[in-house]
Formats: structure tokens, sequence, C-alpha cells
């Protein structure tokens, strides 16, 4: 074996387990409970300060008499409530139109019903009037034998 | 593709190829170069329609472009992601997209995209999301589709937030997929250990929102090691066109974190992780408890072998909480990996499509 190679292997290993050794080291880190502690506090003092950066900005743009991030935001939300008011009655003209479409529907089926029995109707008051015309008829055939005897 | 700029340490390659470990480091260092300075593709491609907003939150509608082989009309399939990523990891890239597959396969396909808080939607909590957002969200999808029910998928967060939705409005669901949905958060491994320790009333500002930089960091403490090894498969992939265009489009999703209403975080982080309530059936949202026996439809959970953003152990009790009607199945495949790797079009894409034609997982 040439001695290059002994020293591309030796880099290889040390190089992996520098790799292997760094994974050891984060999972112990991870898991130990001062690292998560300490982190949960960082976290803590860093959503104060940026609390307190925000009052303190707010505050001065007050006292310059102009628009703080604070009324912004009050704005912004009236926009969304009025967001959401529109989307309740949109809600409530869409529901409405499902039932004017159900009545329509339903009109429609009623006026074809309608229009079918209407139809019925007049065949039913044809089949009369004629059956009317043959006793009529009937009637006068009648008469008239009973003039001439 | 290679990076925009050119490489000014290109020549320390050739010197340390010949040994083994420095080799390595080199691969890695290149690998974070064209990482830093490659152009990023575009992303979320798939043509679609908008058909409802409401503030932040859109809902995109991807027509079917193929035939539908089930029984009967397609339902509507709705697609619910995590608030704390953007919805296009569900539409990536051209070959690796959850809407793509599903319009191909004939089923109207219906995105919730959560959009990006502002400020002034710091009070949104776990309620407002579920019972206004969502629920108006499946109402609109139903009355587009003109059906009376739809499919829902939700993954990560959103098969949670999706799972909790059916169990308190179930009427408009017809079945229901869940893929990485944490359930069993004592089991949440972790992001459930970076979460534990924290004083959720002092941490988070619940007139606010959680910012990205902090969300950042907690995500890459889940696997330190990873984003260090990661160049090493940006270098490979570099020599690809089409590989290092798939590996910087899950890069901009990686990068692109959305910031959480404080509201919504302290309630989640307070009741799940914390609290462990939604097994428990403890959870609830406005006087409601949410009970996840509620859920009476046919019901898919799917955990990944190498998931340790939401472990199988924390997922799979899911089936348990429903009951008879639900069913596992555990892919080989990571968190990230099930929907934009090779993984997404090979399993789980027929899976899900073969899920809502409503056949039953081998």
């Amino acid at each position: 074996m040439r001695a290059e190679d002994d020293v591309s292997k030796l880099t290889g290993d040390l190089y992996r387990q520098w790799e292997k050794s760094m994974e050891t080291w984060w999972d112990g880190v991870l898991e130990s409970p001062e690292f998560l502690k300490g982190m949960g506090k960082n976290l803590e003092a860093q959503g104060k300060a940026r609390k307190s950066y925000e009052e303190g900005v707010d505050k001065t743009m007050g006292d310059l008499h102009l628009p703080s991030r604070k009324d912004v935001i009050r704005l912004a939300k009236v926009a969304s409530m009025l967001e959401d008011k529109l989307l309740s009655v949109e809600d409530q003209v869409l529901a409405h139109g499902d039932a004017l479409g159900r009545i329509e529907k339903d009109t429609l089926k009623a006026r074809i019903d309608a229009a079918e029995a209407l139809v019925a109707v007049h065949e039913k008051l044809g089949a009369i009037e004629a059956r009317l015309d043959r006793v009529l008829s009937a009637l006068e055939s009648g008469d008239a034998k009973k003039k001439k005897v | 593709m290679k990076g925009a700029v050119p490489d000014p340490f290109a020549f320390v390659g050739a010197l340390v190829a010949p040994y083994e470990g420095l080799d390595e480091v080199e691969r890695i260092r290149r690998g974070a170069f064209v990482l830093a300075t490659a152009p990023r593709p575009p992303v979320g491609q798939t043509p679609h329609e908008i058909i409802h907003t409401h503030d932040k939150l859109v809902v995109r509608y991807y027509a079917p472009t193929g035939d539908y082989e089930g029984d009967g009309d397609a339902l509507p399939v709705a697609l619910i992601p995590s608030l704390i990523n953007r919805a296009y990891v569900l539409d990536l890239e051209p070959g690796r997209s959850v809407v793509e597959a599903l319009a191909a396969k004939g089923h109207p396909t219906y995105l919730v995209d959560w959009g990006v808080p502002g400020p002034e939607d710091a009070a949104e909590d776990v309620a407002y999301v579920l019972l206004d957002l969502l629920h108006r969200s499946i109402e609109r999808i139903c009355r587009h589709a003109r059906s009376k029910q739809a499919h829902v998928f939700g993954y990560c967060q959103g098969g949670t937030l999706a799972a909790m939705y059916v169990a308190l409005r179930p009427e408009r669901v017809a079945s229901l997929c869940l893929l990485a949905a944490p359930a069993k958060f004592s089991e949440g491994g972790r992001f459930r250990d970076l979460v534990l320790h924290l004083d959720v009333d002092e941490a988070i500002d619940g007139d606010g929102l959680v910012p990205v930089d902090v969300l950042k960091p907690a995500f890459r403490l889940l696997d330190p090691m990873g984003n260090w090894t990661k160049n090493k498969g940006v270098d490979a992939a570099s020599k690809d066109h089409k590989r290092l265009a798939s590996t910087l489009a899950r890069e901009v999703w990686l990068d692109d974190t959305v910031p959480m209403t404080g509201a919504f975080a302290k309630e989640f982080v307070k009741m799940g992780y914390h609290e462990d309530r939604l097994t428990k059936g403890t959870w609830e949202v406005r006087g409601q408890p949410v009970l996840l026996s509620a859920i009476a439809c046919r019901t898919l959970v799917v955990a990944c072998d190498g998931d340790f953003i939401s472990p199988k152990e924390a997922v799979l009790p899911m089936v348990d909480a429903i009951g008879a009607n639900a069913k596992s199945v555990t892919l080989p495949t990571g968190h990230i990996g099930v929907v934009v790797s090779s993984a997404g079009p090979k399993l789980f894409y027929p899976l899900l499509d073969r899920w809502f034609r409503g056949i039953q997982p081998e």
C-alpha cells in the first residue's frame, strides 16, 4: 500500500469519526434538559425583548403624532372583521340563492304538472263533448222518428 | 444547473480528491456553494383557478385532466396542508405534485392554502381555523363541485386539524386520509422535546405572531447534522439539471417557513404537546370536545418509517382513537420525501388515488 493511500484512509477515518461524534454530541445536547430549559428561557427573553421594543417604537410614533404599528394592526383587524361579515352575508345570499333555486325548480315542476293536467282536462272535456254530441244526435234522431210516427 | 456565480474555490477539489475525508468536506463545501448561489426554480405551477378567499386563505381548484376510474362521479378532494409551511409542498414541481397527480386521475382537486398571517391575525385560534376558515372552505368546495360531500386529505399538522374538523363537523366529509399527522403528541419525538420545557404563556405572545426567525432554527434543530450532510446530496445532484432543480425546489419550500399566530401556537403547543389532549378527548373547541371516535367516515392513516418530525409512534395512535373505520399504512420513506421525493409518484400518489376511489389498501 502506498503512503498516499494510508493518508487517504486516515483522513477518511478521521472525518467519519468526527461526523459520528458530532451526531452523538448533538443528540446529547438536544436530549439534555438543561439545554432545552435554556432554549425555552431564551425564547421567553426574545419574546419579551421584541414586545418591549415594539412598545417603545409605538410610544415614539405616538409622541410624533404618527400612526403606530398598533394603529395599522387595528385598522387591518377592522378590515378582517368587515370581510368576515361580508362572507357571512355572502353565505346567507348563497343559501337564499339555493332556496330560490329550489323554489324555482318546484315552481317549474308545478307548472309542468299543471300544464299536463290542463291537457288531460282538455282531452277529457273533448271526450265528454263528443259523447254529448253523440247523445244529442241520438236524441234528435229519436225525436224525428217520433214525429214521423 | 450550476451556481450562477463561478466557484472561486473550485481548484480545491482537485487538491483534496485523493484524500477520503477531505474530499467529503470539499463535496459539502461545493454543495453549500451551489445552495447559496444557484437560482431557485419556480414552484406551484399546476394550472388552477381561485374559487374562494377568506382573509389570507385561498382555495385553489385544479380541474381534472384525466378520466376518473372509480364508480359513479368523482367527489371533490380537499387538501389541507400544515399552517406553518407553504401549501405549495403539495404542488412542488411537475411530476412531484399531489394536486397534479390527483387531477390526472380525474379527481376535482382543491388546495386549501392558508397563506401568510399578519399581525392583525394574531388572535386567530384553533377554533377560528377549524370552524370559520376550514368549515367555510369545505362548504365552498362542495358548492363549487356541486356535491354534497368531499374527500379530505390532511398533511402533517394539516392532518391533525383535518381529523379535528371531521370530529366536529362530519356532515360534509365522505372519507379522510391523514398523512404524517400527529395524534399522540407525547410520542412527538424531538419536536416535542423542544417545546416541552417552553412556558408558552411567557414565550408566546398571544397578541402577536411566532416569527419565522424562531420557527426556522427550531426546525433546523430537529436534525442538526442533516443540515451539514444534505450539502453532499446537493453536490451530487448538481451534475444533473433535473435532479438539482428538484433538490432546489425542496430547499425553496424548506426555507419558506410561515409565522404562526400567537393564539393558535399557544393552544396547539399547550393542548397538544404539553397536555396530549387529542387522543384523550379532552381538547375543547368553542366548548365542544373534539372526540376522534366521532369520525364515522372511512379513514386512512399514513405514517412514514423515517419520519422524525411526526414519528409513527405519534401518528398511528390516531387509528385506535378513531376506531373500526380507520386503517393504517406505513410507508418506507420520510416526512417530506413522502410527497416530494420519488416515493410520492411511486407509492403515495397511487395510494391516495385508490383510497379516494373507495379501494382499501393492501
